[in-house]
C-alpha cells in the first residue's frame, strides 16, 4: 500500500481537511501530516509585507469565518463536497485522534523535524496543500516528489493570482487547475494533469475561485490516486513555456473583474 | 463607468502646462525623462512635446554582465532603455527586464533598503529605482506584457520613491531635477497605459 504524507498550511485549513478526508475514503494511507504552526511572527510579517490588507481578508475568511464564509451557490462548493464525502473534521489534528494519523507541527515546512519525519516514514508521495516554499532537502526526501494542485493552467500561468491574470489577458480558455510536482522553481515541475474550467453564467472572480476550490480537491485526490496506480505520467515543462506572475495590483484586479463581466455579457459562458 | 484614474486629471494637466512651456534646450537637456513618451501625452489630451534626440550612451560592458540587480550600475538602465528604443540586443534586454521584474516583485517592501545598501546614497538609490521604473514601463509599452505595468503601479506607490504631492510644488518652483521629471514620466505614461487598458470594450 502506498504511503502519502500531507503538508498543511495551518491546522484549520478546510482545503487540507477535505483532501485528507477524501484520501482516507479512497483508501490511501496517510502516514503523517506536517502542519505549520499558526503563529509565526516572521512569517506573519513577511506575508503582511507581501499581501498587505489582503492578508487581513485572508485571515478573516480562512481562519475566522471558515465554513461560515461560504454561502449556498448554484455550483458545488467545498462545503458541498465535504457533505458528499461525509467529512466533518474541521481541524487537522482531529485526524490524529480519530484516524491515528501522526500529526507534527513545525515553524516552516523546511524544518529539520519535517526532514527527519520524512526520512523515517519514507513516503511514496507528499501532497502539498499550502504552506510556503519547499526547499531541496524536503523535495529530496519525498519519495516520488511533492505534489501540488495549482489554481492555474500550467505551463502558461505560473505564480500568483493567475485566475485574474488569465482574465485580464483575455485568455478565458486558460482558466483552470494543474496538478504538478514541485521543484526548485515556481510551478515549473513535471505536470500530471491540467483541467480547464469553463466559465458559468453570472460568475464573478470570487465565485469562480470558490468553484475551483472544490474542483481542485477532487482533481488533486484523483490525480494522486491515478499516479500511485500508474495511470498518469509526468510531463516535463520547459521554463520558457510560461511566465511567472505576481500579486496583481488592486486597480488591475478591478479591470479584470470588469473584463469578466463584459465577456459574460456578450454571452460567453458554458 | 468606473473611475479609471490613478492620478487626478487636474494634476497631470497642471504639470504638463509647465513642462510644455519649457524651451527647446531645457527639453533636450532632459530628453532622457521627456522623450519618446509613446503617444501617452496625446492619449491624455496633452500637448505633444517637440521631438527630442535620445541621449547618446557611452560604450558599455552591459552585454558582458550577468543580468542581476546586484550587478546593476548607474547608467545601465539608460542603456537598456536605449537598446529597447533602437531594437538592439533584444534578448539581453528582455532577460534584464525579466530579472529586474522578479527581483523587484520579490523584494518590493525592501527595495529602497536594498538599493541604498548597494548605491550607498539615498539620492543615488532613488534615482536608480526611478530609472528602473521608467525602463520597466518602456518595456511594457514595447511588449504589452501586463506584468510590467502591474509592477510599475506598485512601484509608483512605494514609500520614499514617489512623492506625488510635492511634484506640483517642485515644478512650480522651476525645480527640474531628474527625479521630478522621471516621476512625472512614469505617472503620465502609467496613467495612459492604465486608461487604455480599462477602456478596451472588445476582447
Amino acid at each position: 500500500m502506498s504511503k502519502v504524507v500531507v503538508f498543511s498550511p495551518n491546522r484549520f485549513s478546510l482545503y487540507t481537511t477535505t483532501i485528507i478526508g477524501m484520501l482516507i475514503q479512497k483508501d490511501i494511507e496517510v502516514s503523517a501530516i506536517f502542519v505549520r504552526k499558526l503563529f509565526n511572527p516572521d512569517r506573519a510579517w513577511n506575508e503582511f509585507q507581501r499581501d498587505g490588507s489582503r492578508l487581513i481578508k485572508k485571515v478573516w475568511k480562512k481562519l475566522i469565518l471558515r465554513q461560515a464564509g461560504y454561502r449556498p451557490e448554484n455550483f458545488e462548493t467545498i462545503l458541498d463536497l465535504r457533505k458528499k464525502y461525509n467529512i466533518e473534521t474541521t481541524r487537522v489534528d482531529d485526524f490524529q485522534v480519530f484516524n491515528s494519523i501522526r500529526v507534527s507541527y513545525c515553524s516552516t515546512l523546511n524544518d529539520p523535524v519535517v526532514v527527519g519525519g520524512l526520512m523515517q516514514i519514507k513516503p511514496d508521495l507528499v501532497m502539498f496543500t499550502g504552506g510556503g516554499l519547499i526547499r531541496a532537502n524536503i523535495l529530496g526526501n519525498s519519495g516520488q516528489g511533492v505534489l501540488n494542485c495549482h489554481m492555474g493552467v500550467l505551463p502558461a500561468y505560473r505564480g500568483m493570482d493567475v485566475v485574474e491574470w488569465a482574465i485580464l489577458g483575455g485568455h478565458f480558455d486558460q482558466i483552470g487547475i494543474s496538478v504538478h510536482f514541485m521543484d526548485a522553481g515556481v510551478d515549473t515541475g513535471d505536470i500530471l494533469r491540467v483541467k480547464h474550467i469553463p466559465l458559468i453564467q453570472g460568475e464573478t472572480i470570487s465565485s469562480l475561485r470558490n468553484r475551483m476550490e472544490s474542483i481542485m480537491c477532487e482533481t488533486f485526490v484523483n490525480t494522486c490516486l491515478d499516479f500511485l496506480h500508474g495511470k498518469v505520467e509526468r510531463q516535463s515543462q520547459s521554463k520558457l513555456d510560461g511566465k511567472q506572475y505576481f500579486k496583481m495590483h488592486p486597480q488591475l484586479q478591478k479591470v479584470a473583474a470588469e473584463r469578466l463581466l463584459l465577456y459574460q455579457n456578450k454571452g460567453n459562458h458554458s | 463607468m468606473p473611475d479609471r484614474k490613478l492620478i487626478s486629471e487636474r494634476n497631470f494637466k497642471h504639470w504638463w502646462s509647465i513642462i510644455s512651456n519649457l524651451d527647446a534646450p531645457t527639453l533636450q537637456e532632459n530628453a532622457s525623462s521627456l522623450s519618446y513618451l509613446r503617444g501617452c501625452e496625446e492619449y491624455l489630451g496633452l500637448k505633444r512635446l517637440p521631438e527630442q534626440h535620445y541621449p547618446d550612451f557611452p560604450p558599455t560592458d552591459l552585454l558582458l554582465k550577468l543580468p542581476a540587480f546586484t550587478n546593476l550600475e548607474q547608467g545601465d538602465l539608460q542603456i537598456l532603455r536605449g537598446w529597447l528604443l533602437l531594437g538592439e540586443n533584444n534578448l539581453q534586454t528582455s532577460i534584464w527586464a525579466e530579472t529586474l521584474l522578479r527581483y523587484a516583485e520579490i523584494n518590493q517592501s525592501s527595495l529602497m533598503k536594498k538599493a541604498f545598501a548597494k548605491f550607498r546614497s539615498i539620492k543615488a538609490a532613488r534615482h536608480v529605482l526611478l530609472e528602473m521604473t521608467v525602463f520597466l514601463l518602456d518595456f511594457y509599452f514595447e511588449k504589452y506584457d501586463l506584468r510590467f505595468l502591474n509592477l510599475v503601479l506598485k512601484m509608483s506607490e512605494l514609500r520614499g520613491l514617489f512623492y506625488k504631492g510635492s511634484l506640483t510644488k517642485a515644478l512650480g518652483n522651476n525645480i527640474l531635477r531628474p527625479s521630478v521629471l522621471l516621476q512625472i514620466r512614469v505617472l503620465i505614461m502609467g496613467e495612459a497605459a492604465f486608461q487604455k487598458l480599462g477602456n478596451i470594450q472588445s476582447l
